[in-house]
């Protein structure tokens, strides 16, 4: 894989000429996801504990891109996720909080579920960070949290479409400090994409996730449910 | 995380919250809650509880959640930390901006007010380690050292815990020890 040396320059969008339009996309698409945050109040009556995250009813599309696999194989999207439990978030191996967080909760959970519906999705995290989030460093990274957690990268034109195709914010990389540090700012929304239908019906914020939440949702969305 | 608080230390808490401000009380995310609590109202001191550390999944950069506790009557403020294991240490607040992205800001001066606690937890305030210079492995102890306006040094050390096991807020064993 090639990896564009732009993509070190300070505080800058990742795929602007696509970003631009991405952000007002998203913009409007805010409006109009679904008749939004219908998150269930009610505290646990019988069998139905309270959802975790957002609901759309109506449904996202799985972004239609071909990543890279950890591999350096190519990573159709659409095709390789078909007809599973797919989990998909953007971040970057030198993210120090949400990152790490939602990965480890999602592993923690699974280790919780055990067996059975719910205890194996497709976990995707797709390395936004072309420059250090390598297939060599994704494999790493995520082999020290879950083994069975998939890493994705890609051309930058390629990561900032299937970002704007989930109408994440566009992603901006920071300016580096004198130790060549830098932030990259992501959307930290994990999608939930159900087996049943292949569209993602739920969504979670990043940061806000715990094991308990993902326990619950798992076998729940497992069975192509999501309300 | 703490024990449900009173009425009472509820509306304290609020007050705390009003005070403080954006600094330490997070947008409902829950996040650099202050709170008052019995416990340091009493102490006299300034004091760092149940810091730990997530066993990093990128052995440079890593995460530090813990409660700062200001047992004193005196308002302080956070001004740095530093530890011997990373080349840079920073005070961040991760919030999530109308985009629906991750941002974290530098807390240059976080404000820790008067008989009142900071907690540190994950997707809301971290002391982020960059640059770390070993590997950290489970149950290592990771040297802290914060500077306040009015505590001055106090000393703390971190323990480095399972993924995901940080920030459940003044359980763990790291803390706070004498100078
Ligand atoms: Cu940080």
């Amino acid at each position: 894989m090639t990896t564009d040396p732009d993509a070190l320059t300070r505080r800058r969008f990742l795929g602007a000429s696509v970003a631009a339009s991405g952000l007002a996309i998203a913009g409007l698409a805010g409006c109009s996801f679904g008749p939004s945050s219908t998150k269930d109040p009610s505290i646990e009556t019988g069998e139905q504990k309270p959802w975790g995250g957002e609901v759309d009813e109506q449904g996202l599309a799985k972004p239609d891109v071909t990543f890279t696999d950890m591999n350096g194989e190519p990573f159709p999207f659409v095709e390789k996720t078909k007809g599973k439990l797919a989990l998909l978030f953007f971040g970057y191996t030198n993210c120090p909080d949400v990152c790490p967080v939602t990965l480890s909760s999602l592993n923690r959970a699974l280790d919780q579920i055990g067996n059975g519906p719910g205890s194996d999705p497709m976990v995707l995290f797709v390395g936004v960070d072309i420059a250090r989030d390598t297939p060599e460093q994704l494999q790493t990274y995520l082999g020290r949290i879950n083994p069975t957690f998939l890493g994705l990268t890609g051309t930058e034109k390629v990561i900032a479409e299937a970002n704007r195709q989930v109408f994440n914010g566009p992603i901006a990389i920071e300016e580096p400090d004198e130790n060549g540090e830098y932030a990259v700012i992501h959307s930290s929304k994990v999608f939930a994409y159900s087996p049943t239908d292949d569209l993602a019906h739920r969504y979670y914020p990043g940061s806000d996730v715990r094991p308990q939440t993902w326990v619950q949702d798992l076998p729940r969305l497992a069975k192509g449910r999501y309300t | 995380m703490t024990p449900s608080p009173r009425p009472l230390l509820v509306a304290l808490a609020l007050a705390a919250c009003v005070l403080v401000g954006t600094a330490a009380c997070g947008s409902g995310d829950g996040a650099g809650t202050a709170a008052a609590q019995g416990g340091e109202v009493a102490s006299g001191r300034v004091t760092v509880d149940g810091a730990t550390i997530d066993w990093p999944a990128n052995p440079r950069v890593a995460a530090v959640r813990m409660v700062v506790r200001n047992g004193t009557g005196t308002p302080d403020v956070l001004r740095s930390v530093s530890s011997p294991v990373a080349e840079t240490v920073t005070v961040h607040r991760t919030d999530t901006d109308a985009q629906g992205r991750s941002v974290m800001t530098e807390q240059a001066e976080l404000a820790i007010p008067a008989r009142s606690s900071v907690t540190f937890e994950p997707g809301g305030l971290h002391v982020m380690l960059t640059g770390i210079t070993r590997d950290l492995e489970v149950g290592d102890d990771v040297e802290l050292t914060l500077t306040f306006e009015h505590a001055g040094v106090v000393d703390a050390t971190a323990e480095v815990v399972e993924p995901g096991a940080s920030g459940t807020g003044g359980d763990g064993s790291g803390g706070t020890h004498d100078h």
